[in-house]
């Protein structure tokens, strides 16, 4: 009876690590004289508590890039992780690079973000969207919203984090940065809760 | 062949005071520019938000709100290189405590031809119990509902 169970537990924990979704990164034209760069992999998610949940959904679309621009998209390393018993993780990732022109250079960086519920009856929630805007003529557009933590380590303790992050478009001559990311949001307290919304629209 | 000579010479001569007129000319019109971009239009522009809202007292609540906008420019002003820091700490550490932390930061100058833009936050619930809510938001469009002791 008791193998019967641990049998029941081993399938069930695999259809939760099965319910992940990551899509595969979608990687745009590059005409010749370009770089471009797409990375959207190496995505991890974990369920190793007892009846944890695991959740992860990524998406990377890389931009286009013509003559001497070079564009790069890396929206991917992301880990998601439920090591607390009956702990619920759940993580989603957008990434949408732009496209650059001429001599620009766009590189839209959304990836390399962390979320995890640790603690016991802990659930984290890690939200990320970054999209990169266009780069024309001579311009350089960078936008980097990702290296985001997020983590319930507290026993019954919830961490909700999203973070959006949206890239302007460099035109003509001009230069224009944007870094929405390396945010922070722990609950490390028994029975805590964290809430963090970190919004950057330029 | 040593006539055209002189004749050059005095020609270089009597067109020498002329040619230090317009010269004084220039440089005044231009230390002139420099000194008004110097005054009203700067060359960089930063701003730094960094607010911090901290409890650790058991029990204690904490709201805070931080509005603010960029400086004030004349109009036709771009700044070469705008510059924003927005990185702000809520923390609550105490038992049963609430930190509750809402920054807005607006109105960044447009046209510059280097905009920098980091938003940076720090978001803890440390304590038993406790809750913290943070919320940051940064745009370019100025904010119009600013708080009395922000206008």
């Amino acid at each position: 009876m008791k193998f019967r169970l641990s049998l029941l537990a081993g399938i069930a924990s695999l259809a939760l690590l099965a319910g992940s979704m990551t899509p595969p990164a979608h990687a745009g034209d590059a005409d010749a004289g370009s770089t471009k760069t797409t990375n959207g992999g190496l995505n991890q998610n974990k369920a190793i508590g007892k009846r944890s949940t695991a959740g992860q959904d990524t998406t990377t679309v890389g931009g286009s890039a013509t003559r001497h621009s070079t564009d790069t998209t890396n929206g991917g390393r992301n880990r998601n992780v439920a090591i607390g018993r009956d702990a619920d993780s759940e993580q989603s990732n957008t990434t949408v690079g732009g496209s650059a022109d001429g001599r620009s250079r766009t590189a839209t960086e959304g990836g390399n973000n962390s979320n995890k519920a640790s603690g016991r009856r802990s659930v984290a929630n890690q939200d990320t969207t970054t999209v990169g805007g266009e780069a024309e003529g001579r311009s350089t557009e960078i936008t980097r919203g990702g290296n985001n933590r997020n983590a319930a380590t507290g026993r019954d303790s919830e961490a909700d984090q999203s973070v959006t992050t949206v890239g302007g478009s460099a035109s003509r001559g001009s230069k224009s940065i944007t870094n929405g990311g390396n945010n922070s949001n722990k609950a490390s307290g028994k029975g805590s809760t964290a809430t963090q919304s970190v919004t950057t629209v330029e | 062949m040593k006539k055209p000579l002189l004749l050059l010479l005095g020609i270089g001569v009597m067109a020498w005071p002329l040619v230090a007129t317009a010269g004084e000319r220039a440089k005044g019109g231009s230390q002139q520019q420099t000194h008004l971009q110097q005054t009203d239009c700067p060359k960089s522009v930063t701003q730094v938000v960094k607010p911090k809202n901290v409890v650790t007292v058991d029990g204690e609540t904490s709201d805070q709100q931080v509005v603010e906008n960029g400086p004030a420019l004349p109009a036709g002003c771009k700044p070469l290189v705008s510059t924003r820091v927005v990185t702000p700490l809520n923390l609550a550490t105490g038992q049963g405590s609430s930190a509750n932390q809402e920054v807005e930061a607006g109105s960044q100058p447009a046209g510059s031809l280097v905009t920098r833009d980091v938003v940076s936050g720090t978001n803890r619930a440390a304590g038993a119990h406790s809750t913290a809510n943070q919320g940051i938001t940064a745009t370019r469009k100025p904010i119009s509902n600013l708080p009395a002791n922000n206008r």
